[in-house]
């Protein structure tokens, strides 16, 4: 099929052409894996994700005004499909307004060398909450405001939930770190 | 204002826009549950299951299949059980003279039973049946002076399945050769005694095995969709959703789409007379019996927002069934009775006059009745996706034209109802249909339906003149192949 603008591709799919349907898949599905795995527990649940949120742009695709990025009308709708499937039974840690200070106060350190395979089980690793918010916030750069109103939560938790998991991730980064230097110590000398 | 934090500009940076290559698992999931699959077996080939099922349909009814007498289509037997003369008439024919010696002629010959010849044409004469209903039945019975004539129908048995003259032709036989009926000698001349048979008709194949063909919709299930979660709970170690998992999306099939469709369908059939005669309606209500119908057809549909969808269609069914009456009636019985003057042997004179009786007449008739529906369905549907199923319901109303193709009904005569034949008698009348609607969405364009359909006539759209018009009332499944020409989603 020769490389079709996104528009087009809309409006093949949207025409019950499956070509087209599988030449949007083929070309949006690896970024939105990724967004899934970040948001997934696991791999598991990323492809679980990943398949729930291509059916609801497919079913959603009539909707779509053509104006803006077919790319980010898709990353939306698979971020929505992401918390919908996170908050099936998540437990929100509220926590004191002093704990959030204090999260403030911690010093981030280097990062260091670090994969992007490793960073991405660093987030895997955190609670579902805190993964949520961490990835509205970080990466997909969502105000408090938004992430309170996406995820039916006060600004106040969100804020803790950040907090709690940059304090999360700033440590499983520095464990990462001295695990390198450890393993890269011997080999030194 | 938005605050920076080295441990998100270094997630954001790695994680930002990176990509990883989904399995392929993922996309044939996304095909199963959305209800179709690329090119593939099922889409060239799914219509296979609905040519093979109105094939076999087509088959098991031309090959007589459903259970009914082999009695050939037009075949309307018709058997003198009795003939009770009551009383004389006065004689009406003149004298004429005899070239040969006759048999004596004797008082007794007024008598004479009402199975000869003259006696069965002349039963005609005395027949009062409505005009509307008689049709030309009184041209293919009309009196005559041939006796011949007469007895060749008589030769034909009643109940054969040797094919009849014509179609529809009413022909008037005995169940066996009677003595008197082969004889014309006046002394063997009898009174048979009137044996009044109850109007029991007997329990026909069509009454007794009518039971509908319900076809078995076959499912593919290896087209079922697979959950990933559903797999991934059975792998230890790896959570499965929880209970307040909301529901996955569905798909709800292509909206603002035209689809078309093949029907197919097997009913069971009874028709439901109406009329002012109570008596003729009665003896209406009593010839009918349940009896299997089929239909085919095509059904152009229009899908809508939220699963709504309007059809229209043209559909053809065809159905029949043992008609069965004991008639009895009053009617006139002429015979023909000739006197002989002799005189030592020698004729001097003789004439024939032509006596008339008036008495109970109870003949049963047997017939098979064929009937050929039109129907112009206009349907309105509503149905919910599951994946690939569906299940709905479907509300419509649908002009018929109900046509008798052979066979026979009754009319009122003197005394009671008569069979008649009632070949090429038309109704057009206004129906409606309630029915479940079960589907399965074999690929992105072919669907497959199952429909269990309630269907009733309401009420004539054609002038009945007062004459009894029957409403027929149907209960059975259609299926539907219907292949969608422009789907959206």
């Amino acid at each position: 099929m020769p490389e079709l603008d996104e528009y087009e591709l809309v409006r093949g799919c949207l025409s019950g052409s499956g070509r087209a349907e599988e030449a949007l898949y083929a070309r949006y599905a690896p970024r939105m894996f990724f967004v899934c795995l970040r948001y997934a527990r696991d791999r598991a649940g990323a492809e679980d994700m990943l398949q729930d949120g291509f059916i609801r742009v497919f079913d959603k695709l009539g909707t779509f005004r053509m104006e803006g990025s077919l790319e980010g009308w898709i990353r939306r709708i698979m971020i929505t499909t992401c918390i919908n499937h996170l908050r099936k039974g998540w437990v929100y840690h509220e926590v004191s307004v002093a704990e959030e200070a204090n999260d403030h106060a911690v010093a981030p350190q280097a990062p260091g060398d670090l994969g992007r395979d490793e960073l991405l089980r660093l987030v895997q690793a955190l609670p579902d909450g805190y993964r949520a918010v961490f990835n509205l916030y970080a990466i997909e750069g969502y105000g408090h405001a938004e992430i309170a109103a996406q995820l039916g939560c006060n600004e106040g938790t969100s804020r803790s939930q950040l907090a709690k998991a940059r304090r999360a991730l700033q440590r499983g980064v520095e464990q990462l770190n001295s695990t390198k230097r450890h393993e890269g110590a011997p080999s030194d000398r | 204002m938005k605050e920076h934090h080295p441990i998100d500009e270094l997630f954001a940076h790695a994680l930002g826009d990176a990509v990883a290559a989904p399995p392929a698992r993922v996309w044939r999931g996304i095909v199963r549950r959305r209800g179709y699959r690329r090119p593939g077996a099922l889409r060239r080939w799914g219509w296979l299951p609905l040519l093979l099922l109105m094939g076999g349909t087509a088959g098991w009814w031309l090959a007589g299949g459903n259970g009914q007498q082999a009695l050939h289509p037009a075949q309307m037997a018709r058997t003198t059980e009795t003939g009770g003369i009551v009383e004389p008439a006065a004689a009406t024919s003149t004298s004429k003279e005899a070239a040969t010696m006759p048999q004596a002629a004797t008082p007794a010959a007024a008598e004479r039973p009402a199975t000869t010849d003259t006696t069965a044409v002349a039963e005609s004469r005395s027949f009062a049946a409505d005009p509307r209903l008689r049709g030309d039945l009184g041209e293919k019975t009309a009196p005559t002076s041939h006796p011949g004539a007469a007895q060749e129908k008589r030769d034909i048995p009643a109940m054969h399945p040797a094919p009849g003259p014509k179609g529809g032709q009413v022909v008037i036989s005995p169940v066996a050769p009677a003595p008197a009926a082969a004889s014309t000698r006046s002394d063997e001349a009898h009174l048979q005694p009137g044996r009044a048979e109850p109007e029991n008709r007997p329990e026909t194949a069509a009454g007794s095995a009518f039971a509908p063909v319900v076809p078995v919709l076959l499912a593919d299930p290896g087209a079922a969709p697979v959950r990933l979660a559903v797999l991934r709970a059975s792998i230890p170690g790896v959570a499965a959703p929880g209970p307040n998992t909301p529901p996955d999306p569905v798909h709800r099939g292509p909206r603002r789409a035209i689809w078309v469709a093949a029907t197919s369908g097997l009913f069971t059939e009874k028709r439901r007379w109406k009329g002012t005669n109570d008596t003729w309606i009665r003896a209406l209500e009593g010839t009918e019996v349940p009896h299997p119908a089929t239909t085919m057809g095509v059904l152009v549909g229009l899908e809508g927002h939220r699963g709504w969808n309007v059809a229209v269609g043209l559909e053809y069914g065809v159905s029949r069934y043992d008609f069965h009456h004991l008639d009895r009636y009053m009617g006139q019985r002429d015979s023909l009775v000739q006197y002989v003057v002799t005189f030592n042997s020698q004729v001097v004179s003789s004439h024939t006059e032509t006596v008339g009786t008036y008495g109970e007449v109870q003949q049963r008739v047997a017939a098979e009745n064929r009937f050929s529906t039109w129907r112009v369905p206009v349907e309105l549907g509503w149905h919910k996706g599951f994946g690939r199923f569906h299940a709905g319901m479907r509300a419509g109303l649908a002009a018929e034209v109900n046509r008798i193709r052979s066979g026979a009904t009754l009319a009122m005569a003197d005394g009671g109802a008569r069979s008649v034949d009632a070949t090429d008698h038309t109704t057009v009348l206004l129906g409606g249909t309630l029915a479940a609607d079960l589907g399965y969405a074999i690929t992105e364009q072919w669907g497959l339906w199952a429909t269990p359909t309630i269907g009733s006539g309401l009420f004539p759209l054609s002038s009945t003149n007062d004459a009894p018009y029957a409403l027929p009332r149907r209960f059975g499944l259609r299926l539907r192949l219907a292949y969608t020409l422009k789907p959206s989603h």
